[in-house]
């Protein structure tokens, strides 16, 4: 096939186009790699930990970000309660925020996040109890694409943008929860077997940590890992639980983080109905589940604060 | 005058396949860093009943002005469920300002229906690869 182009006449280039185009609301994805690593360096001022979920393409990072979102929204925790960010650079995700719950509302899957992003929600976590801290998060959301590109063989590096937010976190060592998402069944390529596809999703989260201990060791010294398996609702094995299952199944992660402080994990976001519809495969969310949401959330707080959103006053040890 | 033509969907990852007037080019970055308009984030798809969606966009990047005329429609990944975000199609890129001409929307066409005849059945990708079949279109 040839590419023989009809282009616009004269010297009427695209620049003279956009010139007509109204400007536009700046998100912080339509920055600059400059001011975007500018925008993190405040995150040790602002005492903001940046949770960024790390999961290959289909690995259900938007989903569990939306059920998380969802539950934060609805969820009747009495221990707790969020708020989310609205302003800049919490902007773009406090409208992808609002969409995950729109969707998870009506049982529909949130579309996967589209190369590129970089939609940034911030939640603060408000403890009931007076004497317990406040706790300012911001997720990063990234398109499993992007993440992908750490993969050895997609030549081991991040995007542009994905490097600044890193520059931009070091500056004040600002702490950072990686959590490793990684599917109960990653889905198969062609002709691949069941264990092949394990195999692949091992190798990349592998790929990742490797890539952050020998290029971005700084980031090191202020990170915690929070390695999560979704999808657990797959699990059809009641006496499996999540370690096992890592132990054997993502050999490469448990080795090069078992003696580290990490955190296992299992989730799901509720029971899915399947149906093939004129050759198309639908799911829709007919159960939510609030435990696994809940759990993650106190965890969440926990790992970050080193305080328990639980935990019982020595009156109320003593008088249950 | 630059020209490509480019391929890409949901087969399983997102997936592009870059052409130009002679070959597939493997690595797009030296031609423009990280590359990211082929996924649409205005005009989505985002259900099975959406129709085909035509967009051009004038951008620039590293300091040099491109357009980009893409056309596109829904198709499910390969071993997916999702229906929001399940695309396939066929863009023009270059940098000059591609005119909205009838000659280019059949070139469109004709690649989008091609693609679309070796790599899905119906609306769902038949593969999770579909390199070896743009590269026979």
């Amino acid at each position: 096939m040839s590419i023989d182009l009809n282009i616009e006449d004269g010297n009427k280039k695209s620049n003279s186009d956009s010139a007509k185009t109204p400007s536009k609301k700046e998100f912080l994805s339509d920055l600059n790699v400059q001011q975007i690593a500018r925008v993190f360096t405040d995150f040790g001022v602002q005492n903001r930990v940046l949770a960024i979920p790390i999961g290959f393409p289909q690995a259900g990072k938007s989903l569990m970000l939306s059920s998380l979102m969802y539950y934060a929204r609805k969820g009747e925790d009495t221990l707790f309660r969020t708020n989310l960010v609205n302003d800049f650079p919490f902007d773009k995700g406090r409208l992808a925020a609002d969409q995950m719950v729109d969707y998870f509302n009506q049982g529909k899957l949130y579309q996967s996040t589209e190369k590129g992003s970089l939609d940034l929600i911030g939640i603060d976590i408000q403890p009931s109890k007076a004497n317990l801290p406040s706790l300012n998060l911001a997720f990063l959301d990234l398109a499993g694409e992007d993440i992908k590109g750490i993969k050895t063989s997609e030549g081991a590096i991040f995007t542009d943008k994905i490097n600044a937010v890193f520059n931009g976190v070091k500056i004040d060592n600002s702490p950072i929860v990686f959590i490793l998402i990684t599917p109960f069944e990653p889905p198969r390529k062609d002709n691949e077997s069941s264990q092949n596809a394990h195999d692949r999703e091992d190798a990349l989260h592998y790929d990742f940590l490797n890539y952050i201990k020998q290029n971005q060791p700084e980031l090191l010294n202020n990170s915690k890992f929070f390695i999560v398996v979704s999808q657990w609702d797959r699990n059809s094995n009641a006496q499996l639980d999540v370690e096992t299952f890592i132990r054997e199944k993502r050999p490469s992660i448990y080795n090069y983080v078992k003696n580290s402080t990490v955190v296992w994990g299992e989730y799901s976001i509720g029971k899915l109905l399947e149906s093939k519809i004129d050759g198309v495969q639908i799911q829709e969310i007919v159960r939510i589940n609030y435990e696994y949401p809940s759990r993650f959330w106190k965890k969440m707080y926990q790992i970050c604060t080193n305080k328990n959103l639980d935990q019982k006053s020595f009156w109320e040890k003593i008088f249950g | 005058m630059s020209a490509y033509i480019i391929f890409f969907g949901k087969s399983q990852d997102f997936t592009t396949c870059y052409y130009d007037r002679n070959n597939p080019i493997h690595d797009f970055n030296p031609v423009i860093k990280d590359f990211d308009l082929l996924e649409s984030k205005i005009f989505t798809v985002d259900d099975i009943k959406n129709k085909e969606i035509l967009s051009r966009y004038f951008f620039t990047a590293q300091g040099k002005s491109y357009c980009l005329l893409k056309l596109y429609s829904f198709a499910q990944a390969y071993s997916g469920n999702r229906i929001a975000g399940s695309i396939y199609g066929v863009g023009l890129l270059s940098d000059n300002a591609i005119h909205l001409s009838k000659n280019n929307l059949e070139l469109l066409r004709v690649a989008k229906d091609n693609f679309a005849k070796l790599s899905l059945d119906g609306v769902k990708f038949n593969k999770s690869d579909f390199k070896d079949d743009t590269d026979r279109i």
